[in-house]
């Protein structure tokens, strides 16, 4: 497969994250994740067995409904599910350990995987920009055994040197993933920073490191697989509409 | 109460009269309580509630149930107003009882511009402008009488 012919970055980072679910998982992503959704909506199209819950309250809704918006609200993660599941029971799911996945996203986020979700600039009460908050982000990613966060931009604006305020920060002892059109970093349990995993057919450890506010050590690391026919075949079944392309306008 | 996570977040030390660590009087681990919190009202849209307030979730319903026992006083509006026979033929799906509900309102589209499931699936984008827009202009009284005319 060929970069900017067969696939381009949205399909590249839907591709790293249908690859992070593991059969018999238990899947969560949050409010606005359109990435997210058709990659686990893909990553379903493929045969993949995997819980999939989410805030529209729908346990493993029908998948095979495109979605026709970007939101992550609608009928189309709910309508087919097979049981109502709420975020209240999300969030008691995960505190008791049973669940294995979330997919977050952040404003902003340094080497040891703090996260800001709550504001940019000046302080809490005054902020610059007010974020959406942390009631997903700081109750699981605490509690999640891999918690992965996905955002669609990769330049040095959003991963930083250090985040002013963090909403949420990795458990020491869990695995924490961070997924970008790039690469992919990781923080493996009992470690305290991220560490470059893994890049991109079409980049280059140097184009992450430019795109990236702190220091990144590695210098070779291993390059994932393009996305195979199978993988763009799912991606473009279950996306029809390309909201894929939303967040990369 | 007690919660899971939270460990890490800023927002533990910023906001004492809402998060505070305590030890488990079972394991003496420390773990983040926060406080409870008693909205004086819930407003909560439903598909069907009976005239006493019996109030049946047809949709998703987010934490409305949570809601509506947190607050003081709870208000229901709902599409429709049903015989109470309804809630009869299926108890199981009275979400919010009566005996925790102060009001209820027969407002068809009270949940516009949003979304009522499977009454109205998509958000008015239009109205949701033009909400916003009387959010930050002071103007949400009168935003509020266009919304309902001619339907109360």
């Amino acid at each position: 497969m060929e970069y900017g012919k067969d696939y381009g970055k949205p399909e590249m980072m839907a591709v790293a994250i249908m690859r992070e679910i593991k059969e018999g998982d238990v899947v969560f992503h949050g409010l606005a994740s359109p990435t997210p959704m058709v990659a686990m909506k893909a990553a379903k199209a493929l045969g993949k067995d995997f819980a999939y819950v989410t805030l529209s309250d729908g346990l493993d809704h029908d998948w095979s409904r495109p979605p026709y918006c970007a939101s992550t609200l609608t009928e189309n993660t709910y309508e087919g599910s097979v049981a109502s599941f709420g975020l209240d029971c999300i969030f008691d799911l995960f505190c008791s350990g049973k669940g294995d996945i979330a997919f977050l996203s952040c404003l902003q986020m340094d080497k040891e995987g703090r996260i800001a979700m709550s504001f940019l600039g000046g302080d809490y009460e005054h902020p610059k920009l007010r974020g959406p908050g942390g009631a997903g982000s700081a109750t699981l990613t605490p509690v999640t055994p891999r918690t992965t966060i996905w955002k669609s931009a990769h330049d040095t604006r959003t991963f930083v040197e250090r985040v002013g305020f963090a909403t949420t920060a990795p458990a020491l002892d869990k695995l924490f993933t961070v997924i970008t059109p790039l690469c992919i970093f990781r923080k493996q349990p009992g470690q305290k920073f991220l560490a470059l995993d893994s890049i991109y057919p079409y980049t280059t450890v140097e184009e992450v490191k430019e795109n990236t506010g702190w220091e990144i050590e590695e210098t070779k690391v291993a390059t994932l697989d393009p996305p195979t026919a199978e993988e763009l075949a799912a991606i473009k079944k279950v996306d029809v509409n390309n909201i894929l392309s939303y967040e990369f306008k | 109460m007690p919660v899971g996570g939270m460990w890490g977040s800023d927002l533990v030390a910023l906001r004492p009269e809402f998060f505070q660590v305590s030890k488990s009087p079972f394991d003496g681990k420390e773990v983040v309580c926060v406080k409870a919190l008693v909205p004086d009202y819930a407003i909560i849209h439903v598909q069907e509630a009976d005239k006493y307030g019996n109030a049946r979730i047809l949709g998703p319903d987010y934490q409305d149930v949570l809601l509506a026992k947190a607050a003081r006083k709870t208000i229901i509006t709902t599409e429709r107003i049903v015989g109470t026979y309804r809630m009869k033929e299926e108890p199981k799906l009275t979400a919010i009882p009566y005996l925790t509900v102060e009001a209820v309102v027969e407002l068809p589209g009270g949940a516009k511009p949003g979304i009522c499931y499977p009454d109205y699936l998509t958000v008015d984008w239009d109205d949701h402008k033009t909400y916003v827009g009387a959010v930050k202009a002071g103007e949400v009284p009168s935003f509020a009488e266009k919304m309902l005319k001619g339907r109360v």
